[in-house]
């Protein structure tokens, strides 16, 4: 009881010392949760969503269009076969054009009554089912209209109030769920239900399709369907258009092709930024860890008491991270990768193998950061901990030879860098994962800029304003991390190399070659991090995208506008220590 | 963990090497020493001589290259992390010129925290701290951080932690270092109501004066004894009244 007191006043105390701290360990925690929740996420939200439309609307296992106007006899042969558990239909459709806010667009309109078919029960989502006079438009093809209940649309240029929104399994989401046309090549398009009567009514002359809805004994045996029907003379030869369930989740799917790839890509260069700033943090706490653990030491604290305090501080922020991302990226998730409002979303409890991934990931963090300190509250003396913050000072008689010939700032930056490797590599990881991450989002607005106007405009503009708006916010999620970890290594260096400038400066360094010399210590390991960053984004891009090359012209403002970002960034701190009279900072290190 | 019957703290051929080959250092050299129950022992010597570093292999804050170290007549040389631990927990208060204070806890907490480490139950810790903090004088600088508390109130702090377990030994090591006349006077005059307690205590110091008020002076020189001297009658606690002013 009394140890845990101890160990809980001591993390306590130190969280509220170090608010800031503590706030970026948090943050960086999160982002690394959230981006592996989306990551995971990404894996299967289009099949659970669809499932779970699936389950709620009776959706259909078979899709069968047919041209021809009366059905009823393959209908009743349908029923009568073994592997066939129902039959909805046939429903009267037809392909025609609906208005809203002066767009016309492309769609389908299926006559119902009010009978509740035994497959493809639309859901309801706001509003009511159709009557006389009213429609009910697709959630996903409403949002892209921009209408709502009560709202007035046209359907075929006769203008009719929105009744309802609804969903449904037996199409693809929008712009794929134009299910009502024939023969021929198909267009993209959206989707309404009408009464019956009016369905008639609207399509005149058109001869429309009918659509019959199978539901299997087996929901999985739909491969080659069609086909067995046929060669039991169930269908006739003419036109008869068979569509699996399998066949919708993929054009589904489909839908979201731009944003997983950037999730899971983009995830993972915002988990190599999380993890520069974990490791900035703990590189600036070592010190601070080294000789609390020599002062716990002092005053009896075994090796186990020792790591089970600190190991206790890093999971209780982290766990507190954990939660926080977990619950974040499922918020998340389904407005990244649901792929439209056609569907029920994904918001649902984290599946267990996300939760797992995500409390692996606390407790490497935690480890990570509680197993140096303690170990070398174990392996090393106690006096000298407490003697000196463990500042492992590096000797490299070569290359100071060499430096010496350098102009004083240079000199002083290759110095720094050389004696802290381990910052370099972090200050190199993280450039690398914005500038790979900036090359990705430049080379998707070139293939934008390339792509036919199919894409950019009309129904496959969703889809491709989805991928953008991913891109977009990835990207602007990683600059921000990035801005904070080049100021925190910036801070850092400039810290723990106080004295080292100090001494410098005593001995006829400016405050002005200093702030370079920090400037330095930090752009020369962002080079060859933006040099590797920028072919590994324009490779990931061309590896899930098209093979599209920004211009020279923006590749090289992006490398300079990096590289200028991270000098401006490590200037401020550099110039902040600088400005301390040396006296002052040599007293207060002796 | 050997044990044994004997004097509070006892050293055999203790030695402490850095180093190898030309460039081996011997801090300190092949000491025998013995520290009776209830003696005051400072440790004097110019610097660099290895006063501190024998007082950190007495308290098993290092290890001894070779020899002995025997505490309460328990063999201490040869023990391993985790029994170290212990040991300093319930047997050795240590005080230091640098107080080595946690900056993040209050004074009470400072000093309630070996007692909690030590098992003592939180109501145990906190009377027991509250009791140490009357008797250094500091019952209403409770609840104040380290850094609110002056120099000599620190280490005053820091003698109170040493002692919440009620150690068989407090060393200190150069405990007015960094402390003004004033302050050493109230640090000496805690030290002589210790001795007067009968607690043991060997304090390392390069303050000739402060010195002269313990029971017992070794002076060493190279690592090794160069001196062991009783002052003179009316040294003592006597010495360091007299030096009040």
């Amino acid at each position: 009881m009394g140890q845990l007191l101890a160990a809980w006043r001591l993390i306590r105390r130190d969280l509220r010392r170090h608010p800031g701290e503590t706030l970026l360990f948090l943050l960086a925690v999160t982002v690394a949760a959230t981006a592996l929740t989306l990551g995971v996420a990404t894996d299967d939200a289009v099949t659970t969503a669809y499932a779970k439309t699936r389950a709620a609307t009776a959706g259909p296992d078979i899709l069968m269009t047919t041209t021809d106007p009366d059905p009823a006899d393959y209908v009743e042969r349908l029923r009568r076969i073994p592997e066939v558990r129902a039959v909805g239909g046939p429903f009267f459709a037809y392909d025609t054009t609906v208005g809203a806010h002066g767009r016309s667009v492309h769609a389908g309109a299926e006559g119902r009554d009010g009978t509740r078919p035994a497959v493809d029960r639309p859901l309801v989502t706001s509003g009511g089912w159709v009557r006389p006079g009213g429609v009910v438009v697709e959630r996903g093809f409403a949002r892209e209209l921009e209408v709502r209940v009560g709202d007035r649309v046209t359907v075929g240029g006769r203008e009719m109030p929105v009744v309802g929104t609804a969903i449904s399994a037996a199409t693809g989401v929008y712009p794929w769920s134009d299910r009502a046309q024939g023969p021929g090549p198909s267009d993209w398009g959206g989707m309404v239900w009408l009464t019956d009567e009016d369905a008639r009514a609207l399509a005149g002359d058109d001869p429309g399709v009918r659509l019959i809805q199978v539901k299997l004994a087996d929901p999985d045996a739909t491969d080659g369907f069609g086909d067995r029907l046929r060669e039991r003379g169930v269908v006739p030869d003419g036109w008869f258009n068979v569509l699996r369930w399998q066949n919708i989740l993929r054009t589904d799917t489909a839908m979201i092709q731009g944003t997983r790839p950037t999730l899971v890509v983009g995830g993972t260069l915002l988990a190599v930024a999380a993890i520069v700033t974990l490791t900035a943090l703990a590189v600036g706490r070592t010190a601070r860890d080294n000789r609390r653990a020599a002062l716990l030491k002092v005053v009896g604290a075994g090796p186990g008491t020792i790591t089970a305090g600190l190991l206790a501080q890093y999971l209780l922020l982290t766990v507190l991270a954990t939660a926080l991302g977990l619950t974040a990226g499922t918020l998340a998730a389904p407005h990244f990768v649901d792929p439209s409002d056609g569907l029920l979303n994904t918001a649902s409890a984290p599946a267990p193998g996300t939760v797992l991934s995500a409390l692996a990931l606390a407790a490497a963090v935690a480890g990570t950061g509680a197993i140096g300190p303690a170990l070398r509250a174990t392996r090393f003396s106690t006096v000298h901990a407490l003697a000196d913050p463990a500042h492992l000072l590096t000797h490299h008689p070569r290359l100071n030879a060499v430096t010496a010939y350098l102009p004083t700032s240079l000199l002083l930056g290759v110095r720094l860098l050389a004696r802290r490797p381990g910052r370099a590599v972090l200050a190199g990881a993280g450039a690398a994962a914005t500038a790979a991450m900036i090359t990705a989002l430049l080379a998707w607005y070139t293939a934008l800029a390339a792509a036919p106007d199919a894409l950019r405009f009309g129904p496959l503009e969703v889809r491709t304003d989805r991928t953008g708006q991913t891109l977009l916010a990835v990207t602007l999620t990683l600059v921000a991390l990035s801005t904070l970890n080049t100021v925190l290594l910036g801070w850092s260096t400039a810290v723990q190399a106080r004295r080292a400038l100090t001494i410098s400066r005593t001995l006829g360094a400016t405050p002005g070659q200093v702030v370079t010399a920090l400037c330095v210590a930090q752009l020369l390991p962002a080079v060859p991090g933006v040099a590797v960053g920028m072919p590994a984004g324009l490779g990931l891009y061309w590896l899930f995208g098209e093979t599209y090359t920004p211009p020279a012209s923006w590749l090289l403002a992006a490398a300079a506008g990096i590289l200028a970002a991270v000098a401006a960034l490590t200037a401020l701190p550099a110039w902040v220590h600088s400005r301390s009279p040396a006296a002052g900072v040599l007293h207060s290190e002796s | 963990m050997t044990t044994g019957t004997g004097p509070a703290l006892r050293a055999v051929g203790l030695t402490r090497t850095y180093g190898a080959g030309e460039s081996l250092v011997r801090a300190v050299d092949h000491v025998d020493l013995e520290v009776p129950a209830g003696q005051t022992l400072a440790v004097t010597g110019p610097s660099g001589c290895g006063k501190s570093t024998l007082l950190q292999l007495l308290g098993g804050l290092d290890r001894p290259t070779g020899g002995e170290v025997w505490l309460g007549g328990d063999r201490i040389d040869h023990l391993g992390e985790r029994a170290l631990a212990r040991l300093r927990r319930r047997s050795v208060g240590f005080v230091f010129q640098a107080y080595h204070l946690m900056h993040e806890l209050s004074a009470a907490q400072n000093i309630e925290l070996p007692a909690l480490l030590a098992g003592a139950s939180p109501r145990t810790a906190r009377d027991r701290a509250a009791g140490l903090l009357d008797r250094v004088g500091l019952a209403d600088r409770a609840r104040h951080l380290p850094s609110e508390l002056s120099g000599g109130q620190r280490q005053r702090v820091a003698i109170a932690r040493a002692l919440v377990n009620d150690p068989l030994v407090v060393l200190a090591d150069e405990p007015t270092g960094n402390l003004d006349t004033a302050a050493t006077h109230d640090i000496l005059r805690l030290f002589g109501e210790l001795r007067a307690a009968g607690q043991t205590l060997v304090m390392v110091t390069h303050d000739e004066r402060v010195a002269a008020t313990a029971d017992r002076i070794l002076s060493l020189r190279d690592g090794t004894v160069a001196d062991d001297t009783r002052p003179a009658a009316g040294a003592g606690l006597g010495a360091m009244l007299a030096w009040k002013d």
